[in-house]
């Protein structure tokens, strides 16, 4: 069948210890297989534990129970296989944005001489030909969400964790971007996971989406999405984007409302 | 936010000037016409026939002066940038001295002056200590406040890539610090002209604080007056010197 999964996240519970001795239940029971060059985009309402996921996945939270293996190996702490995207570009005012996309390469300990091609050849990956030089005020929202997924792929990583990256973004840059999204993915062979909360992003990027069910946040089904590749916009008009749309609206909607708690 | 829109279109120092040489022809017109005694309020013009006749002490009293204040104020920068890194680096540390920094902070530095001048002697010691202690505590909490203001994104993604903490200083904390600390210089530097005043009045044989006791005790009221203009000039020109600083060592935060 297929081949072993990239990312292997079994029964995976996060609980948070409050300060007044109750719990907080983050994440529960989550169990997810994503396999290697795989788009999975992961959807649900705010405070669903979409965030804390890929917190887990990055090594930044230790999880209270199950396990979470990337390429066999047990994610214990942080690890440098992992590019992360944040919702905003967070880019750091006093370097340019070659130097931004070269700080990882700096916090891993090595010679960021080495990775000056790599880091240029990145920019111009994401239509930054020409503004390595420039510092992030002189740049655009969508310019320096540009860097950050420059930055992101510096050290080359397995797995592309993205936490709402073009949410901060206005519709059009945000259409835009999507589609770069994908001719990256698609050169770049990586893995990626997508947390957003925009239910026809996720139909139109992803092979497959997650949709999560909040408190206690846990996967409520896995939609495969049946649209051909290369995506195109006018997809949205597909039959298939609108069963995998309302599937997925229903399951976040209507369902979880009538749940008794 | 706009300012390149002047009134008038007349460059932002015109209007300022302007008031400030009309404040004094009416200063200078009220005391001359009123036959106000010059040991009450002097009138500018007698303020200047008395600092020039003596610019000679008056320059060597600033020199005093400043010498207490710049060097109370780097010896403030060193300790108390080095004291906010090390709060922020140490949980330890934050939580055993930042309680004894506040309540430090609430004795009146006026009150210790006094104190100071007997255990240290009437040098320039007691003065530079002053000044310290007033700069101290508002470069400790911006440096404290600044530190913390790195983005947390970029600290997790510091953290995922196992950056050692030096590292995450040096490259994220201490840069993106930077333009807070800068607000805390810029009022410590003020109050550190303050503190050298306070220093010498409590007792010194020199310094523009003393000449401004000492003109004041003898009557010599015009003197008084130019000393005290004198320190205007010289807590505007540490200010902008700071500022100008910041212009140089940080500048991506201007606008």
């Amino acid at each position: 069948m297929s081949p072993p999964a990239l990312l292997r996240c079994s029964s995976v519970s996060l609980t948070y210890q409050l300060r007044d001795k109750s719990e907080l239940v983050a994440l529960q029971s989550m169990s997810l297989d994503v396999h290697d060059k795989e788009f999975i985009a992961i959807v649900g309402r705010s405070g669903c534990g979409k965030s804390t996921l890929l917190r887990l996945v990055s090594g930044l939270l230790t999880p209270t129970s199950g396990t979470i293996e990337l390429d066999g190996k047990p994610v214990a702490g942080p690890r440098d296989d992992v590019g992360i995207v944040f919702q905003s570009p967070v880019l750091l005012p006093w370097r340019s944005a070659m130097e931004n996309v070269l700080l990882p390469i700096e916090f891993l300990k090595k010679d960021p001489a080495e990775y000056q091609e790599r880091a240029k050849e990145l920019l111009a990956l994401v239509g930054l030909k020409g503004f390595e030089n420039g510092y992030p005020r002189s740049l655009s929202g969508g310019m320096q969400q540009r860097v950050s997924i420059s930055r992101a792929l510096i050290s080359d990583p397995r797995i592309l964790l993205m936490d709402e990256p073009f949410g901060a973004l206005d519709a059009m840059t945000r259409e835009e971007l999507s589609f770069e999204l994908l001719r990256i993915w698609d050169e770049r062979k990586k893995t990626v996971l997508f947390v957003t909360h925009s239910i026809s992003e996720a139909v139109l990027l992803a092979s497959r989406v997650v949709v999560m069910s909040p408190r206690p946040a846990r996967v409520a089904r896995i939609i495969d999405i049946n649209l051909p590749r290369p995506r195109t916009l006018d997809m949205e008009f597909s039959d298939e984007f609108r069963r995998a749309s309302d599937e997925i609206r229903d399951l976040i909607y209507s369902k979880n409302e009538s749940q008794p708690k | 936010m706009n300012n390149n829109e002047r009134i008038w279109g007349l460059p932002a120092w015109v209007l300022p000037t302007i008031a400030m040489i009309v404040l004094t022809l009416l200063w200078e017109a009220i005391v001359k016409g009123f036959s106000v005694p010059l040991y009450i309020i002097p009138a500018p013009s007698d303020i200047y026939k008395a600092s020039v006749h003596s610019s000679g002490s008056l320059l060597f009293h600033t020199l005093i002066t400043l010498y207490e204040t710049v060097v109370g104020f780097a010896v403030a920068i060193v300790i108390g940038v080095g004291l906010g890194v090390a709060l922020i680096w140490s949980r330890f540390l934050r939580e055993t001295f930042f309680p004894l920094l506040v309540v430090a902070q609430a004795v009146p530095k006026v009150a210790i002056a006094p104190v100071l001048l007997i255990t240290l002697g009437f040098g320039e010691m007691p003065k530079i200590i002053i000044v310290f202690l007033v700069c101290f505590f508002p470069i400790v909490v911006s440096t404290v406040a600044g530190l913390e203001s790195a983005p947390r994104e970029i600290l997790d993604l510091a953290r995922s890539m196992s950056a050692t903490t030096v590292d995450t200083f040096r490259k994220v904390r201490f840069p993106a610090a930077m333009p807070q600390i800068f607000v805390g210089l810029k009022v410590s530097v003020i109050l550190a002209v303050i503190g050298a005043i306070i220093g010498e009045f409590v007792g010194a044989d020199r310094g523009l604080g003393f000449l401004i006791l000492i003109s004041m005790s003898q009557a010599e009221t015009p003197l008084a007056f130019g000393a005290i203009a004198v320190l205007g000039v010289a807590s505007i020109l540490l200010f902008y010197g700071v500022e100008w600083l910041e212009r140089i060592i940080v500048p991506w935060a201007q606008d």
